[in-house]
């Protein structure tokens, strides 16, 4: 039943799901004792995420470290199982694969590193590195034609294929983020998982590597997992952009909405962190909406998990306690004991998911009961202020 | 902050011993002249930081920009007299309230760094020692210079902590350096470089590693703390956007020159120099319209020269959009190029009057 | 600003861009006069060992009681580096005791690397159980003391017969030696497969479908042997003094034939007595080999090393 001769790069019309997540999770368990390991508990890496890849398009996966960003990336690269949900590879699921089928499956969905000094093997030459998926998949290429192969990879990266003798030492970051790119094209994958691709980069060589990915998603109709903690990198490359928070996505949406009407508050934190080159307006005095670090994902907050760190439930709390009884400075007990659901921001509070829903999946959702109240407008030039925030608030509560 | 031009003070000068005084506002702490580096390899004699020169004024903050490779690491670790043993400064002066450092010997140059000079690197993990307390790591330098008792450290541990804002001072300076994140170990980094209360603090990319989020959050801190203490803060890196909202002035770096120096509104608002045009324009923007023509992202094109493979003339001109015949013989000077700001071009009326117009 | 569409030119390192690593390494090696002069150390030594009567045309056997002690009397002499106490020719016993003395070192060092490798890889690299059972046998061999152990193996092969070959005279105190001397480099290298595997280098491989063997000899492997090497030149030391006092116990090599170990051991008892050269003599051909094999260890890690190039 198997259909092991994969199809070409050029099948399919774009717009095709390639690549589908679906409630899925995926924890680490706490051990603790030397001779025996009792579990004390798990660490939810990523906790229910639900994600649609399609073809020759871009999405954009943003959050900090330990926002389960990575874990996702390599359970979809297949280096890590799920302990649920689902992984479907052109409407297949991996899980129910034999062995063999995997194997092959695996070169659909290739990675591309955040370090480009840790991602090749220092020992072997460029030709050695990027002809490896070669001979671990006999098959991509024959035996003859692999020298060939790999000055062809070498030239649509933008390297010198002379240059395939050298070692990965003798490039600079930038070079050697082709060569990584050029090693997870070898076996003709559909979907690329960027991790980070760019952050190890000098600023002035980040746009490149980018340019380079959109040339060949336009040359050979890849498409792209586009993993970042910064929304800046993020915004010219991705069609559509999803927000992790401690295993979950809070805010999801295509391109322009998630960043000009950002409605979950800690998308607006992280776009309020991006440096902003202009002296100008940058100055010290910009809002900063983000404070310390994300709780341990082996004890994530009840309810919303960001309600710790929420700038607007903070608000929220603040105003409440100035014309009620509530106590200063806490935040709103639904923040606390709800766990909000991914709901167009402007809808209100409705009671079904939207994976339960029939219709198409809407374009822009956020996972916050006060997403209505996120002040609307681009965050260098919102009105965002305590008076307004806690006006409209008053008329919520 | 204040943005006018730097004052010069230079009266402080004549036969100061450097110990330490009150820092007044506009003093110049730290001045680096015509500072060259080379290194000793297999290949040669490689010239990695080649007459640079900046000034580190009290209250001001110093961005020394430019890519991997350009020396901008080098020179403040020259500064420092932490060069590893294949380099050797081979030129020029770092004067610190007038004493050369340069050219003092290597164990009493580390002991006047020591006091005066502290430096936040860039791999905050690295830097500490994963077997000591947070505690006893700040206070180390602390005891072994003044002799302090063990509770007066620790009191002075807790509050260094409170300082650079790490939460719950008191009981974090009994935890590992394992139990801290990333951005929480770098304000320890930085607390350690505060902690014999230096006049001038250089910090080597000290966001690089970092989330945007925390590395908006120690930018903060690291201007609120140069403030405060009326400090001169150099800070190193390789993206322009990062420094422009804390600099005021700032040095761009290539090939182990300065091929830039302005304050930092006048070089973002018109850049004298292609390179830092190009840096600028490379710089990751939220606001859409950070693409040129064709919809790509500008980018500075090919990479920096390996040093002791730079290029004749001006060192840029292989990358430059403006290069011209003259570019490839002459090796411009750093001129001024308008009041109070230089730049190394041979165009750079060109380039600032483009940048206006 | 486009971007140049030519590849851009990689004009960092030029140096042997189309040579071979292999031939890249002898390119480098030949270049350090310390390498030539431990390579020359080196083979003086195989070709003692391998034809001792080049060296000597008296019989190490042939010890005459009156001759003994003599000093050093120099080339041309009946006993050029003298006589021990028992009469027996120094330089004799010294080109005839390297053959067993260095065959043993080689054997022991290249088994205990061997299991130690082997071990160490799989337990670092699959942990679990694999990894429980290596290192409770890697603790268990580090707690026996060496002696007791050759003890008791004396008392098993005690009599089993062993003939007169060269491998045959050796064949105990390498087995003893071997069991007691792996652990080290089991621990070395499981530490670097524990650090190595975790790469990104490793983790693409993996992503690309790689099986288990082909990232532990291809990815793991390489970079993590690197400190033993550096262990081995030492560990062959170690050996061939271990195996004198084995030979107390009567597991050393055995006689007739004669050792470094053993001339070393007994040249010590006379040092203070006027007669250092019975000491000096072993002992400086076992540091000679020591040094050039340590010169030669690292300048071979070195050449293997491409980012040294």
């Amino acid at each position: 039943m198997a259909e092991l001769t994969r199809p070409s790069p050029d099948a399919g019309t774009p717009g095709d799901v390639v690549l589908e997540v679906r409630d899925l999770a995926k924890s680490y368990p706490v051990r603790r004792g030397v001779v025996l390991k009792r579990t004390v508990g798990q660490v939810q890496a990523v906790d229910g995420v639900n994600l649609t890849l399609r073809r020759g398009r871009t999405l954009g996966l943003v959050g900090e470290s330990g926002s389960g960003k990575s874990t996702l990336a390599r359970v979809l690269v297949g280096i890590e199982r799920p302990t649920r949900g689902a992984v479907l590879v052109d409407g297949q699921d991996v899980s129910t694969m034999s062995r063999a089928e995997r194997k092959h499956l695996r070169r659909s969905v290739q990675m591309v590193f955040q370090d480009p000094y840790t991602s090749l093997n220092p020992r072997m030459s460029v030709a050695e590195i990027v002809g490896e998926p070669f001979r671990i998949h006999p098959d991509a290429v024959p035996a003859g034609g692999r020298r060939r192969a790999v000055a062809e990879l070498l030239e649509l990266v933008g390297l010198d294929p002379d240059h395939a003798n050298r070692y990965p030492h003798q490039f600079s970051g930038g070079q050697r983020q082709r060569i990584g790119v050029a090693r997870a094209l070898a076996v003709k994958p559909r979907v690329l998982v960027c991790d980070e691709p760019v952050s190890a980069l000098d600023v002035s060589v980040q746009g490149q590597v980018i340019n380079l990915l959109e040339d060949l998603q336009d040359e050979l109709g890849l498409s792209y997992l586009f993993i970042a903690h910064d929304l800046a990198v993020v915004r010219h490359i991705a069609d559509e952009v999803a927000v992790m928070y401690l295993g979950r996505v809070v805010e999801q949406g295509v391109g322009p909405t998630v960043y000009e009407a950002a409605s979950h508050p800690y998308t607006r934190a992280l776009l309020s962190a991006v440096p902003v080159p202009d002296p100008g307006a940058a100055a010290a005095s910009r809002p900063l909406l983000l404070e310390g670090d994300p709780p341990s994902p082996a004890d994530p907050p009840s309810g919303c998990r960001f309600h710790t760190r929420c700038w607007l439930a903070h608000q929220i709390g603040a105003a409440r306690a100035n014309c009620a009884d509530g106590d200063a400075g806490s935040v709103p007990e639904r923040c606390r004991t709800q766990d909000p659901a991914l709901l167009p921001p402007d809808a209100p509070s409705a009671p079904a998911r939207p994976d339960e829903e029939t219709g198409p999946a809407p374009e822009h959702v956020a996972a916050c009961h006060f997403a209505d109240l996120v002040p609307g407008g681009a965050p260098d030039t919102s009105s965002r202020t305590s008076t307004s925030t806690s006006t409209s608030m008053g008329a919520d509560s | 902050m204040t943005t006018s031009v730097p004052v010069d003070v230079r009266d402080r000068e004549s036969e100061d011993t450097g110990d330490t005084g009150p820092r007044d506002v506009g003093e110049t702490l730290l001045e680096v002249d015509d500072l060259a580096v080379e290194f000793r390899g297999d290949d040669g004699v490689v010239r990695a930081v080649d007459g640079l020169g900046y000034r580190v004024v009290a209250g001001r903050t110093l961005a020394l920009v430019g890519e991997s490779g350009c020396g901008k690491s080098v020179s403040s670790l020259a500064v420092m007299g932490l060069l590893p043993p294949a380099a050797r400064v081979t030129r020029g002066s770092a004067r610190f309230r007038g004493t050369d450092l340069l050219a003092l010997p290597p164990a009493r140059h580390r002991e006047h760094c020591g006091r005066h000079v502290a430096m936040v690197f860039q791999d905050a993990l690295a830097a500490l020692n994963p077997v000591h307390t947070v505690g006893y790591q700040l206070t180390e330098a602390l005891r072994a210079r003044t002799g302090a008792s063990r509770r007066d450290a620790r009191r002075r541990a807790v509050e260094l902590l409170d300082l650079v804002k790490v939460p719950h001072a008191a009981q974090r300076v009994h935890e590992y350096p394992h139990q801290f994140s990333g951005g929480m170990r770098q304000r320890v980094m930085i607390a350690s470089a505060l902690a014999l209360d230096p006049d001038v603090l250089i910090a080597d990319e000290p966001t690089t590693a970092l989330d945007v989020t925390v590395q908006a959050q120690v930018m903060q801190l690291l201007a609120e703390i140069q403030a405060e203490r009326n400090m001169g803060l150099v800070l190193i890196t390789h993206d322009l956007g990062v420094v422009a909202g804390v600099a005021d002035d700032v040095t761009v770096m290539y090939a182990g020159r300065a091929v830039e120096q302005a304050p930092v509104r006048e070089l973002y608002e018109a850049p004298a120099h292609p390179y830092t045009r190009a840096l600028l324009r490379s710089v990751p923007r939220l606001a859409g319209g950070g693409t040129d023509a064709d919809g790509r992202l500008p980018v500075v094109p090919g990479r920096p020269p390996a040093p002791g493979r730079v290029p004749s003339g001006c060192a840029f001109h292989p990358r430059c959009d403006l290069a011209r015949d003259v570019c490839r013989t002459d090796v411009p000077p750093l001129a001024e190029a308008a009041p109070g700001r230089s730049s190394a071009c041979h165009f750079s009326a060109e380039v600032l009057g483009g940048a206006r117009g | 600003m486009p971007e140049p569409t030519t590849p851009e030119v990689a004009a960092a390192v030029d140096v042997a861009a189309g040579r071979s690593l292999g031939a890249d390494a002898w390119h480098r090696l030949r270049r350090r006069p310390d390498v030539i002069v431990a390579v020359v150390v080196v083979a003086f030594f195989a070709v003692v060992a391998a034809v001792p009567t080049l060296f000597t045309s008296t019989d190490p056997q042939r010890c005459v009681i009156g001759d003994s002690k003599i000093h050093p009397q120099g080339f041309g002499a009946t006993h050029p580096f003298g006589t021990d106490a028992h009469g027996c020719d120094v330089l004799a016993q010294l080109a005839h005791g390297a053959r067993p003395s260095l065959l043993l070192a080689f054997v022991v060092v290249g088994a205990s690397v061997v299991i130690g490798v082997v071990l160490g890889l799989l337990a670092g690299y699959y942990l679990g159980w694999v990894d429980g059972i290596v290192s409770r046998v890697i603790e268990v061999f580090l707690v026996i003391p060496l002696l007791l152990a050759a003890l008791l193996l004396l008392s098993l092969f005690r009599n089993v017969h062993v003939g007169s070959g060269t491998f045959d005279v050796i064949l105990l105190p390498a087995i003893v030696l071997t069991l007691f001397a792996w652990m080290g480099y089991a621990r070395y290298v499981r530490a670097s497969v524990l650090e190595a595997k975790n790469l990104d280098y490793v983790t693409a491989a993996r992503a690309l479908g790689a099986s288990d063997v082909r990232i532990m000899l291809r990815h793991v492997l390489p970079n993590a042997v690197g400190p033993v090497t550096a262990l081995v030149p030492t560990a062959i030391a170690g050996v061939i003094s271990a195996e004198a006092v084995l030979a107390f116990l009567g597991i050393g090599v055995r006689p007739p034939a004669v050792s470094w170990g053993i001339m070393i051991t007994r040249g010590s008892e006379w040092v203070t007595g006027g007669y250092a050269y019975l000491l000096l003599f072993p002992l400086g051909c076992l540091v000679l080999t020591v040094l050039a094999l340590v010169v030669l260890g690292d300048a071979l890690r070195d050449a293997l090393d491409p980012r040294l190039r």
